[in-house]
């Protein structure tokens, strides 16, 4: 048991660390793979903070559009215990498309790359999941799942629900 | 004399008829996600969209908006046809925010055929295509038959909810029935 317990604050560490050394590259090549376990050991790991989930793509002009927002709210609250965790579901041959995204939209929080792309991730992130994107859950502070949003997001929408679950609100 | 005439008749009659029910059979063929399935995000290859050149998914653009989703195993008169008759289901409905898109399984070697069907014809829906032909993962998130012509998914709110597939040109109708449908329930 105890060794269990080990071993998942290693990964959570190990996550973690990953996580904050891309948030300063910013390099495609970079970028650390994630499992729907991984995701959710670092969701753990963040307790305390609000942790927004947000899944997006390449490929898909709704993520791109609401990507902006997602950035000024994490600007805005990540003072105040907001994490950001932003998964790519693109395709292994599409690095550099994601490249060129994080050249445009310079993420300043951990962005991580899907390990597989398919129904057994989205079904182990979340049941009723079928690979709609852009998709973004958001987490209190005691990492529970508090909303899930299979749309695009906005600031205002984004900022209220977040602003309400912050320690300080 | 006149047995062994009448066996080979009737041996011929049977073979008629299994040929008949195959045909039957084949021209009945479901291909695509069944009616109340949910559709994946997938990225095309947009050839005469706005975002042409791209790699992009139209089902993440289109969001829940009331949509047709075609899929055509290859280019030919009768998917020409087929695709006219969409982007004119699509200019008859695009201002209650109806959406359509034509992909066309082969693959990029489609691309200049769109490109001239677009033009020639004046076609507003995009037109895109697999881009990694009938092995592209497209194929199984949608189920798609390769042996099937064509196959058109009608959907809302990211479900499907109809499927018409296998049609000949003269048989659109049964798309646009669907589409009305759905689109008389979808008003609010």
């Amino acid at each position: 048991m105890q060794a269990k317990i080990r071993r998942s604050r290693w990964l959570v560490a190990s996550c973690t660390a990953i996580a904050a050394a891309c948030s300063l590259s910013a390099s495609a090549q970079d970028i650390p793979v994630v499992t729907p376990e991984n995701l959710a050991a670092l969701i753990a790991g963040n307790e305390g903070k609000v942790v927004v989930v947000n899944f997006w793509a390449t490929w898909c002009p709704p993520c791109l559009r609401e990507f902006p927002d997602i950035i000024d709210v994490y600007k805005r609250y990540r003072d105040d215990g907001l994490e950001v965790l932003a998964v790519s579901m693109n395709y292994p041959e599409e690095m550099a498309d994601i490249e060129e995204f994080l050249q445009n939209f310079d993420p300043p929080f951990p962005v991580l790359l899907a390990a597989t792309v398919d129904e057994t991730f989205y079904e182990a992130v979340l049941d009723s999941w079928y690979g709609e994107m852009p998709m973004t859950l958001i987490f209190d502070t005691a990492g529970n799942r508090v909303h899930i949003h299979k749309r695009p997001v906005t600031y205002p929408e984004l900022a209220t629900e977040v602003l309400a679950l912050l320690p300080s609100s | 004399m006149k047995n062994a005439t009448t066996r080979i008749a009737a041996a011929a009659a049977t073979c008629c008829a299994v040929l008949l029910a195959a045909a039957a059979w084949a021209q009945s063929s479901i291909s695509g996600l069944q009616i109340g399935s949910p559709t994946a995000s997938i990225p095309v290859l947009d050839v005469t969209g706005q975002y042409a050149g791209q790699r992009i998914c139209y089902v993440c653009e289109f969001q829940d908006v009331p949509n047709v989703l075609a899929f055509f195993r290859e280019t030919g008169d009768e998917t020409a046809d087929l695709i006219r008759q969409l982007d004119e289901l699509y200019l008859r409905h695009k201002h209650e925010d109806f959406k359509a898109v034509a992909a066309i399984v082969v693959g990029e070697e489609a691309s200049p055929w769109l490109e001239e069907l677009s033009a020639s014809a004046g076609l507003e829906i995009p037109l895109v295509v697999f881009r990694r032909g009938p092995r592209d993962v497209a194929m199984r998130l949608y189920e798609i038959d390769p042996e099937v012509d064509n196959t058109f998914l009608v959907t809302v709110n990211r479900f499907v909810v109809d499927n018409v597939s296998g049609i000949a040109a003269d048989e659109f109708g049964r798309v646009v029935d669907a589409t009305e449908q759905m689109m008389a329930q979808n008003t609010p």
